[in-house]
């Protein structure tokens, strides 16, 4: 009995490691029939891996086709998303500065016109300083990176 | 049959390149970026091994192509938040495993709720690739072997056998160390050798 026991633990260790079970496993299995049938109940598990293969062309080809569509719904639905974010982010940014310099500047020069001119200009010359800076930045930046090679 | 071969070998065709090659890295990188074609290549490393493993876990092989397809559906939408340290294999099993026991789950409720007995189809069914009987009815009998037991450890038969994984792939699969993965094989096989024993006596 402790030998069956034996076999049948080194059959399925052979089994799971892909290897020829141990010779004296071999010995045993020729002389006792409870562990060759034990052996061939573990024989159905070799037709898992049947040697055709199962991911056929055809199935190949419906799943890419399934990704593209996947993809191409997703890129829909970010422009679907992106598109008016980045239109309200923009118009928020630029409106909301126009608007609160327009109510500061308008108690003080009385016209409403020249609040709103000033306004822009001053918001116009913000931007104008903030490329300036940017690309004196920038350029600095690359000027300190190329010192570094020499 | 070499199991334990991990999906970096093709025992019978099965899995290709993996474990982070700097191919497999660059794939999953342009994958992030949307890239489609990148998807290809990463189904064409996987897709048996996936497929094989999908089979031996719903049962039949058109719910398995329904879940093949839905892995990389998911795989797509999470592929951000996978972190590219990590090998891909396991976690793409892992996105697999979760489809696969979803779709489980809703042929049970199905069931319950008075549909199709459909989880009672015993074993991969033939398709126009089955031209060998002998090899379908030995499949079919596989199948029907792996449904009569649990869910457990038909999961770690197919990822071990259908799918060709190692033991580590197996642990990082489940969530848990080698050691119990490996006793619990030992469980499962016993379980086979058994309930084929029992199923042969049945039908002689």
């Amino acid at each position: 009995m402790n030998d069956c026991h034996e076999a049948q633990r080194e059959l399925r260790a052979a089994l799971l490691d892909g290897r020829q079970a141990a010779a004296g496993t071999i010995g045993h299995l020729a002389s006792c029939l409870a562990c060759q049938d034990y052996r061939h109940g573990l024989d159905a598990l070799h037709n898992l891996a049947a040697t055709e293969p199962l991911l056929t062309s055809e199935v190949r080809r419906r799943t890419l086709a399934r990704i593209t569509e996947h993809l191409a719904r997703r890129r829909g639905a970010g422009v679907a998303i992106a598109v008016p974010l980045a239109a309200f982010s923009v118009t928020l940014s630029l409106l909301l500065p126009l608007w609160l310099l327009f109510h500061t500047l308008h108690p003080a020069v009385g016209s409403r016109l020249l609040a709103a001119a000033g306004a822009a200009a001053l918001i116009g010359l913000a931007g104008l300083a903030s490329g300036v800076w940017w690309l004196l930045e920038t350029r600095s930046n690359e000027d300190a990176a190329t010192a570094s090679w020499r | 049959m070499e199991p334990g071969a991990g999906l970096a070998r093709t025992p019978n065709g099965r899995g290709a390149v993996s474990d982070g090659t700097n191919v497999e890295r660059e794939l999953i990188r342009r994958l992030k970026r949307g890239d489609g074609a990148a998807a290809a290549g990463l189904v064409t490393s996987y897709g048996e091994a996936l497929l094989r493993y999908l089979t031996a876990i719903v049962g039949n092989r058109s719910d398995a192509e329904d879940a093949f397809q839905e892995t990389w559906v998911r795989v797509i939408d999470r592929i951000a938040s996978f972190d590219d340290g990590l090998p891909f294999g396991p976690w793409l099993f892992r996105v697999a495993r979760n489809q696969a026991f979803d779709l489980l789950r809703r042929r049970r409720l199905r069931t319950w709720l008075g549909g199709s007995r459909d989880d009672d189809t015993p074993g991969p069914e033939p398709s126009a690739c089955d031209r060998h009987p002998e090899e379908l009815m030995a499949r079919q009998l596989a199948g029907r072997l792996l449904q009569t037991m649990n869910a457990t450890q038909r999961e770690l038969l197919a990822l071990r056998f259908a799918a060709g994984l190692s033991y580590e792939e197996i642990a990082a699969v489940c969530r848990v160390p080698i050691g119990t993965i490996k006793s619990r094989l030992h469980r499962a096989l016993d379980t086979l050798a058994t309930a084929n024993r029992r199923l042969e006596r049945r039908t002689t």
